[in-house]
């Protein structure tokens, strides 16, 4: 019986098309597949960044084109006293108001992680001051801080008599950064409250009836278990809120523009009043362009608070 | 050490009873399991007796004090989760040092105790892991260590097994008992494995919907179980309805379901409806010896291999089906002919019941 070479079943491989190739191919995949999201960014976010950038290097005035002139937008600013106001109040105001917005929102925080009644009510109320459009609570806040309709001043005078002039919320320099940063907690604290109340309610509480077992107080039970188990989301939630303080506009463009003599301008409203209003496109960029130190520093203290601690490394198991 | 006594103790959440007065006494050094179906109230009882939840009516009494309305940390107990409720902050050292910090011990002590009670649950070296780099069952053994490094009077535990794999528990099973021995810890712990209650504890309470229905040594509960439930749910059982025929040398001739004959040990009236309890183990095949008071012949309707032990489904000529557990040193396949036999001290006459089983 002669050995005949074993017949070949399979049917020769055709060649796929060019087209079937490029699709097949690794790097056309790559290109075409990020090429939508890269586009994108390109134009939305980086394309007006680096306008910005690049204005700030400029004298470009609105309605005119203008020339590049390197750092003499920012040596001006060096020298301009309400830009260092600015910059003093930005920190201020996110200093006063983030500390002032995560003393109240984990208050509130704890006290909502209770049992209370009508528990999904009040939530639902907590969260008003953030769905409400910022200029509209602003034009309210604008009302409650006037000098002759603020209800704050009706009360104490005519109600409960403890005052015979009224309030001057805004007349002055100081009085009215402190009302400007009342107006961004009350705003800020629906957004730390109910993060930071989800952060709690990841806590089992059956950490909280071993520590009761052995004894610890409601403060050691605070400070031993509910801070570092809810220290992960603190941070992450601080950094958001941090970004969203410093950027802030719309609130103190509408409740003071920027007034009494400047003192309440922050670095974003002072930007629009001197690149938009007063129309010198370029200074308005540099002032812009001097908040993004600040921002990067809050993006690092995020990048090494958040980075993940020790215990939280590892993987669950069950 | 103490002993334990609960006296009518009840819990009610609204209109549901999740507990409905639970008496029991457990003597100084002894293991006690709670055990029952799931939300029969025992993590609710183990609760009360930790001081977590307040009792709507009845007391709770360690060392024959009354420590009903007594907080938590003053009843001086350890207290296992089923969750373990490590702290996932915290190192093993740290985790177990918890309690005895807020005792507020030196520092020199609480290293020598934690030291002492890592070494108890062999985790010697673990002291500066964090929980999630432990497996399941050295998680269990921190919180076991964590709970007796304050040498409570009396440990708790809350299906201190139902978390580990069926090879860990086995090996878990030993060390708990072992730890209990050695520290002579008067123990309650809860389970829903009847199995589990048998080999671990000095005696079982069989809880049923917030009561206990029968409390005894494992070998008592197992031979002799109270009623229907107990007889259901210890062990692998057949339960039987019968009716009472006649008597004779203390021995009950009754009619089973499809009129087969079935002859127990025991006394009722002429007439009266049974229930009777047949291990499925009891239940023999092969050839009968003379004193086998019940013998059918019965086909084998399924047959399931499991190791050591065959497990059969035997339909009688009646249509009665029973279940049997027989080593499978011999095999019947489906659908043989088998002589299945009992005697009449294997059947257990339950005491009449009220209607509910
Ligand atoms: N906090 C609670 N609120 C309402 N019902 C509860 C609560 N805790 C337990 N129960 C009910 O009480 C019964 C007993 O629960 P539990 O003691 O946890 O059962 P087990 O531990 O035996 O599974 C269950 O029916 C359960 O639904
Ligand atoms: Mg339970």
């Amino acid at each position: 019986m002669s050995v005949t070479a074993a017949p070949s079943w399979s049917r020769a491989r055709q060649e796929p098309g060019w087209l079937a190739r490029v699709f097949d191919s690794k790097p056309f995949l790559i290109v075409a597949c990020l090429f939508p999201a890269v586009g994108l960014l390109m134009v939305f976010l980086t394309y007006p960044l680096g306008l910005g950038i690049w204005l700030a290097f400029t004298d470009t005035r609105i309605g005119r084109s203008g020339q590049w002139v390197g750092l003499e937008n920012f040596e001006y600013l060096m020298g301009d006293p309400t830009f260092w106001t600015a910059v003093f109040y930005s920190v201020f105001y996110t200093a006063v108001a983030t500390v002032g917005k995560f003393a109240l929102g984990l208050w509130l925080a704890l006290l909502l992680n209770n049992h209370l009644p009508f528990k999904s009510l009040i939530r639902a109320i907590i969260l008003l001051p953030w769905i409400v459009p910022t200029v509209l609570s602003a034009i309210a806040f604008w009302w409650i801080y006037d000098p002759q309709f603020s209800i704050i001043s009706y009360v104490f005078v005519d109600v409960l008599g403890l005052r015979d002039r009224y309030f001057d919320f805004l007349g002055s320099a100081w009085p009215a950064r402190f009302s400007l940063i009342a107006a961004n907690i009350w705003r800020g604290i629906p957004f730390v409250a109910i993060c930071l109340l989800a952060g709690l309610q990841t806590i089992s509480p059956s950490l909280y009836e071993a520590a009761l077992l052995d004894g610890a107080t409601p403060w050691q039970r605070f400070t031993r278990i509910t801070v570092p188990l809810l220290m992960p989301i603190l941070a992450i939630v601080m950094t958001f809120s941090i970004i969203f303080t410093f950027t802030d506009f719309q609130l103190v463009y509408a409740i003071t523009r920027g007034g009494p003599v400047n003192s309440t301008h922050l670095m974003a409203t002072l930007a629009f009043q001197r690149g938009i209003a007063g129309q010198e496109l370029a200074e308005g960029a540099a002032i812009a362009v001097a908040m993004i130190p600040f921002l990067v520093f809050a993006t690092l203290f995020s990048y090494f608070a958040l980075a993940r601690r020790k215990w939280q490394q590892g993987e669950s198991n069950d | 050490m103490a002993t334990v006594s609960l006296r009518g103790l009840t819990k009610r959440y609204g209109a549901a009873v999740a507990v409905a007065g639970v008496d029991l006494a457990i003597a100084e050094s002894e293991m006690v399991a709670l055990v029952g179906p799931s939300g029969c109230g025992k993590t609710t009882v183990l609760r009360m007796i930790a001081g977590l939840i307040e009792p709507d009516a009845g007391q709770v009494l360690i060392g024959g004090a009354d420590v009903t309305r007594a907080p938590a940390h003053k009843r001086n107990l350890g207290l296992v989760f089923q969750s373990y409720a490590l702290f996932p902050h915290l190192s093993v050292f740290e985790n177990v040092a918890f309690g005895l910090r807020r005792r507020r011990v030196p520092e020199a002590e609480i290293g020598r105790r934690v030291s002492q009670a890592l070494a108890l649950v062999r985790l010697e070296g673990f002291e500066g892991r964090f929980p999630r780099q432990l497996s399941g069952g050295q998680q269990q053994r921190v919180a076991l260590a964590r709970a007796v490094v304050t040498e409570p009077r009396v440990l708790l535990l809350d299906e201190p097994l139902s978390n580990l794999d069926a090879g860990l528990r086995d090996a878990m099973r030993v060390e708990l008992r072992r730890l209990q021995q050695s520290l002579g810890i008067t123990t309650i712990f809860v389970t829903h494995d009847q199995e589990e209650a048998l080999t671990l504890a000095d005696r079982v309470a069989v809880m049923r919907a917030g009561r206990i229905e029968q409390v005894g040594a494992p070998q008592e509960v197992y031979e002799r179980p109270a009623n229907a439930f107990v007889a259901g749910f210890v062990g692998r059982t057949n339960l039987l309805d019968a009716v009472v025929v006649g008597a004779a040398d203390a021995l009950l001739h009754l009619s089973g379901p499809g009129g087969v004959p079935l002859v127990v040990r025991g006394a009722a009236p002429p007439g009266a409806r049974v229930r009777l309890a047949l291990r499925h183990e009891k239940l023999r095949l092969g050839d009968a010896p003379p004193d086998a008071a019940n013998v059918h012949l019965a086909e084998v309707a399924l047959a399931a291999f499991a190791g050591a032990q065959c497990q059969y489904l035997l339909r009688l000529p009646g249509g009665l089906e029973l279940q049997a557990e027989a080593p499978s040193n011999a095999v019947f396949p489906r659908g043989a002919q088998v002589t299945a036999w009992w005697t009449a001290d294997d059947m257990i006459l339950l005491p009449a019941e009220t209607a509910d089983a």
